[in-house]
């Protein structure tokens, strides 16, 4: 095969279908003069997808630098409820696998198939990983009534209002299960002869096993620190922060006031009113037509904010992690269906850069949320 | 099939471990930054940790994603979109830490008018 | 494809001694042939650009009804018509005006302006423009299409469940408490935010790499330029529209507290939110308008363009500041004071850019031969309206004026005359420009004149009284008002009715001449740019060889031939040139 410079033919010589052509060049789209073109448009495009993808997350972060930045005391509290261990782990997992796919990108490079594969399916591995320890995080919080917003219901010391960490269990057994028997027959349709199938299955396997494995190290670093983790914080509280402890207390006081839609009285800041100046001035029942004076405490900023903000950030994350598990294992595909080579490797790269971005984003996402001081 | 007349920079196997362990080691660095109580910079504690974030991002797209060795104008793509990210969370920020004493007030002034029971 | 020159213009009078017309060879029509399936699932350009062109026009429609109805309600006082038109009481009757304003708004800005130009005329101009054969990522360009088909749907159902009333603008507490189906709006407009992303990205992409040899970027169309400089809007400010809306989806499904003051949510961090994309919106919107006009002048003034390069730039330099201004939609939300000055003091800067394409364009008028065809003339309306559009823009900007202002019906005029009277006037202007080109056929250039004439005037009884309405103190969205207004909405509501006439005579021009229509020739115009270099409609492939790329402004080797009812490139003659 040649290299894409010395390639050339004529701008017409394809057919419209865009599969017949091409003993040679088989991935080529008939607009692009050759293949150079086509991987720079390609590069360019996903770097594009990218700088997209930041502005989409600026939004969350510029929600959190004025949430914090006025409500510091709020932030500081509320972070003791996260386990920095996971956090870490996590990011370490994220790390290990952005090293991975760097690999993946560099073997593609070098029409190393196996390393492609091998590269893609630990990748995948530790997005699984990192989901199993985020879902272990996610119930021990809500059984805690840790939610967000309106849902709020975190009250120290109160027991445990829900057992949604008992779902972990069975999620765990039936991962572990499923996962280990795909990869299983997805090794016995690689030795039949069918890589595709058996690599795309093993993958879904190793995914889905992980998920498992995942949760297995989130309840086991949880039970090893949560103790550390969940006394600290009504203390730390108190003594770290005297300079603003009355306002952790007030904080902590209108957090366990639990802020339902219903009960919520008055939009407490000033400025709330005047920004309702343009609501449709027929309708009556705008919130700004309540009584003027409050007759509970004022709602403020507390705990419940912080977690809206950190259930957003995070859980859209893990939409993204899920959106890279789809295109790694789309990748998975490929590479066994034998399609890239140092002169094709497009796609490897592309989903590569992706999936580096998910990593960015929670490179900023560990310190923000639980690193606060 | 050789590489070696091919344009795409292929990045070196002992250089991708090295990022990663020191993108590693940064990350134990900023786990004991934010967590130790020997290491309290008060309001400094918030920026260190963001300048390692920094760091560990940019060792990942300069190296893990190429940026070091690619098209510039793929770079600028990236730093582009974070300098607007820049100007949105500044324009926030100063537009809203101007009313923060304000606001304070307010509260202040409402929890008076509730009196003792107030909170 | 070999076509024998034709005969008839006499080049012996044009001081050549032989025949150096290029002759663009006649192909297959990229609209003829295939099914329904090869339309939804076409992966050509042109064919994505000509749903796009239908659904956007369709919409416009939709939005147009809306908005007669408004103006229909605002003839008297009181809240009548829409109270006996569905039976209503009238308080039920001001919810349904509510309704009315939201719609109208809502599908005008997501469904039809946004698109308008570059969805639909860009996505078949573009890669023309480019001498490519399509854009860089097809597929994508597709998938763009398709998910505005289901942001389509979503309004659609939101209109139909009824009751949404937040104004397009979504504004939070109301948008978190009120009862119409927003989340439904919402998501949406979420989903229109990424297909408006896929084709911006596309678009990058497509001038970056695709560009063909010999032409730089200083030798490309100020069509191109002014599509860039919107994608580069489009890729960096809609992902944050993306989010927000999201946030409010989830922060009235589930409870979320970012918005809402009552689960300790910052109202005003929505406005920022909103604005950060929704100013640059503005532009998304006004400089692919201001692309077309900067196309159609030099052409119709046969003579190139002035001030290239400032053109260029200040597209891209309207695309940057663009982003820095957005506060000035929130002085009187709660905005802090400095910040307030701030923005309004940058909202200044942004007006010189355009200051300079308006400057540049009537200086390529002066003296120019100017053909008064009927895209010029929306290019002559443009620029007027436009004019007015911004200097208000400017009242609106200053800080203190603005306060006065803020939610009058001055507000509503000014965005009307750069919104309609600016980017819907250029998107006719553009529709009648390529229109042979896209669709191989001639319009009737009389009846389309008039329309363009009645639609000039009827814009400006629309919307001119609503300048005088608003300095008076006259509040936007209500449904009823003081009597003393009574006079202005008159006016305003008999011109809007007129201005809808002269909209639906242009349509009726239009869709004629798909059925009755002369045919087209490659180049009716003259005009310079690399579109016109392919037969009328173009082929799948458009151009059977990459055309030659000159200067896109240089009308010198454009003759008219009468006989082809066009114009036709008569390539240099070296030995003459080289004299030069
Ligand atoms: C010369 C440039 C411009 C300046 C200085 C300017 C300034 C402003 C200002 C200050 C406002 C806020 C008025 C208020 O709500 O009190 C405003 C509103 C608006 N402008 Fe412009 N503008 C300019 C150009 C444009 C263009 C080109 C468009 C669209 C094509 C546009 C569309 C709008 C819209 C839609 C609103 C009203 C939004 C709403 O509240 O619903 N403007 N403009
Ligand atoms: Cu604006």
């Amino acid at each position: 095969m040649s290299t894409a410079t010395e390639h050339s033919h004529a701008p017409h010589a394809h057919d419209e279908h865009g599969h017949g052509h091409g003993e040679h060049l088989p991935f080529q789209a008939h607009h692009f003069a050759d293949m150079q073109q086509q991987f720079e448009a390609g590069k360019l495009g996903i770097w594009l997808f990218l700088a997209q993808e930041v502005l989409f997350f600026a939004g969350l972060f510029c929600a959190y630098a004025v949430f914090r930045a006025n409500h510091p005391e709020v932030f500081h509290n509320a972070h003791y409820h996260l386990n920095t261990l996971l956090g870490a782990f996590n990011t370490i997992v994220l790390l290990a696998s952005s090293l991975a796919v760097a690999w993946g990108v560099r073997c593609a490079q070098l029409s190393n198939t196996k390393g492609i594969i091998y590269t893609h399916v630990f990748t995948l591995a530790c997005a699984s990983l990192f989901l199993g320890i985020k879902m272990v995080e996610y119930t021990h919080k809500w059984d805690e009534g840790i939610f967000w917003g309106a849902k709020y219901a975190y009250q120290a010391g109160a027991a445990p209002g829900h057992h949604f960490h008992a779902w972990l269990q069975p999620t765990m057994l039936v991962t572990l299960i499923a996962g280990g028997l795909l990869a299983v027959i997805g090794l016995a349709k690689g030795k039949a002869g069918k890589p595709v199938a058996g690599w795309t299955l093993g993958a879904i396997g190793v995914t889905v096993a992980a998920i498992g494995l995942g949760i297995i190290i989130g309840q086991g670093v949880n039970a090893a620190t949560s103790p550390a983790a969940h006394g600290a914080p009504s203390e730390h509280a108190a003594s770290e922060h005297s300079a603003s402890s009355d306002h952790a207390a007030e904080e902590h006081a209108a957090a366990d006031a639990v802020p339902t839609p219903d009960q919520a009285s008055e939009p407490m800041v000033d400025r709330s009113g005047a920004a309702t100046d343009s609501v449709p001035a027929e309708k009556t029942a705008g919130p700004d037509e309540a009584p003027a004076m409050p007759a509970t405490p004022p709602i403020n900023v507390t705990q419940a904010n912080f977690f809206s903000i950190y259930y957003f950030m995070t859980g859209i994350h893990a939409v993204h992690i899920i959106a890279g598990i789809i295109a790694l294992t789309w990748i998975v595909a490929r590479a066994a269906a034998n399609h890239f080579n140092s002169v094709y490797y497009g796609p490897v790269e592309y989903v590569g850069l992706y999936w580096h971005l998910v990593d960015l984003v929670w490179i900023y996402l560990f310190p923000l949320l639980y690193l606060i001081r | 099939m050789s590489h070696a007349d091919h344009k795409h920079h292929v990045a070196s196997l002992p250089l991708l471990w090295a990022t990663f362990f020191a993108l590693v080691a940064l990350t134990v660095l900023t786990v004991v930054m934010g967590t130790s109580d020997q290491i309290q910079l008060g309001w400094l504690d918030v920026w260190v940790v963001l300048f390692i974030a920094t760091v560990k991002a940019s060792l990942v797209a300069l190296i893990f994603m190429h940026l070091a060795a690619d098209k510039l104008f793929n770079g600028v793509v990236l730093v582009s979109a974070l300098v607007f990210m820049g100007i949105f969370l500044g324009m926030c920020l100063m537009d809203s830490s101007n009313y923060l004493a304000e606001q304070q007030a307010y509260v202040e002034g409402q929890q008076a008018l509730l009196g003792p029971t107030g909170s | 494809m070999v076509t024998q020159a034709k005969e008839h213009l006499d080049f012996h009078s044009l001081g050549l001694t032989e025949d150096r017309r290029v002759i663009i060879p006649e192909g297959k029509s990229y609209l003829s042939g295939g099914g329904l399936w090869s339309w939804v699932f076409t992966l050509d350009h042109k064919r994505i650009g000509v749903m796009y062109l239908a659904s956007i026009l369709t919409f416009f429609l939709v939005g147009g009804i809306f908005a007669l109805l408004v103006r229909a309600e605002l003839y008297t006082p009181d809240i009548d018509l829409i109270s006996k038109l569905f039976g209503l009481d009238a308080e039920k009757a001001k919810d349904k005006y509510n309704e009315f304003f939201t719609l109208h708004g809502a599908i005008m800005v997501f469904l039809f302006i946004i698109p308008s130009i570059p969805a639909a005329l860009g996505n078949i101009i573009l890669p023309m423009q480019l001498g490519a054969k399509d854009v860089a990522f097809p597929r994508m360009n597709l998938a763009s299409y398709h998910l505005y088909v289901w942001g389509a749907l979503f309004f659609i159902g939101a209109l139909l469940m009824t009751g949404l009333d937040t104004g397009w603008t979504f504004y939070a507490p109301y948008s978190t408490t009120t009862v119409g189906p927003v989340a439904m709006a919402t998501l949406g407009a979420f989903i229109l935010g990424f297909s408006s992303i896929f084709t911006g990205l596309n678009f990058v992409v497509t001038v970056n790499t695709m560009r063909p040899k010999g032409m730089t970027w200083f030798r490309m169309p100020l069509f191109l330029w002014g599509v860039y400089a919107t994608a580069i809007i489009q890729i960096l400010a809609t992902p944050v529209l993306a989010i927000t809306l999201l946030l409010l989806t989830f922060e009235r499904v589930f409870g979320l507290g970012i918005f809402d003051p009552k689960l300790g949510g910052d109202p005003v961090l929505y406005q920022h939110f909103f604005w950060f994309y929704s100013h640059p919106a503005v532009y998304i919107m006004i400089l692919p308008g201001m692309a077309i006009i900067s196309d159609v002048i030099p052409t119709f003034s046969r003579k190139p363009i002035f001030g290239y390069t400032f053109i260029a730039y200040s597209s891209i330099a309207i695309a940057l500041l663009g982003f820095l201004v957005w506060g000035h939609h929130m002085f009187t939300s709660g905005q802090s004071p400095l910040a307030s000055v701030v923005f309004s003091a940058i909202t200044f800067s942004v007006s010189i850019p355009s200051a300079i394409k308006v400057f540049n364009w009537t200086a390529t008028m002066y003296k120019g031969s100017i053909h008064l065809n009927t895209p010029m003339c929306y290019a002559l309306s443009f620029i007027f309206l436009f004019t007015i559009g911004g200097l208000t823009g400017l009242f609106l900007g200053a800080l203190n004026v603005d306060v006065h202002l803020h939610d009058t019906y001055f507000v509503v005029a000014h965005f009307h005359y750069v919104m309609m009277g600016g980017t819907l006037i250029a998107f006719l202007a553009g529709l009648h420009y390529w229109w042979p080109k896209i669709f191989g056929k001639m319009y009737n250039e009389t009846w389309a004149r008039v329309a363009c004439v009645i639609i000039f005037i009827g814009f400006n009884w629309t919307f001119l009284p609503q300048f005088v309405l608003g300095t008076h103190g006259m509040p936007r969205r209500y449904a009823t008002y003081e009597p003393q207004f009574q006079a202005g909405h008159r006016l305003s509501t008999q011109g809007a009715f007129f201005l809808g006439s002269g909209l639906f005579l242009a349509g009726g021009v239009l869709l004629h001449s798909l059925l009755k229509g002369k045919k087209a020739p490659p180049n009716p115009w003259g005009a310079a740019t690399l579109e016109w270099k392919c037969c009328s409609p173009p082929t799948t492939q458009n151009f059977e060889t990459t055309p030659w790329v000159g200067f896109p402004y240089d009308y010198s080797d454009f003759v008219y031939d009468p006989n082809e009812e066009g114009y036709v490139e008569v390539l240099p003659d070296l030995a003459r040139s080289a004299k030069h």
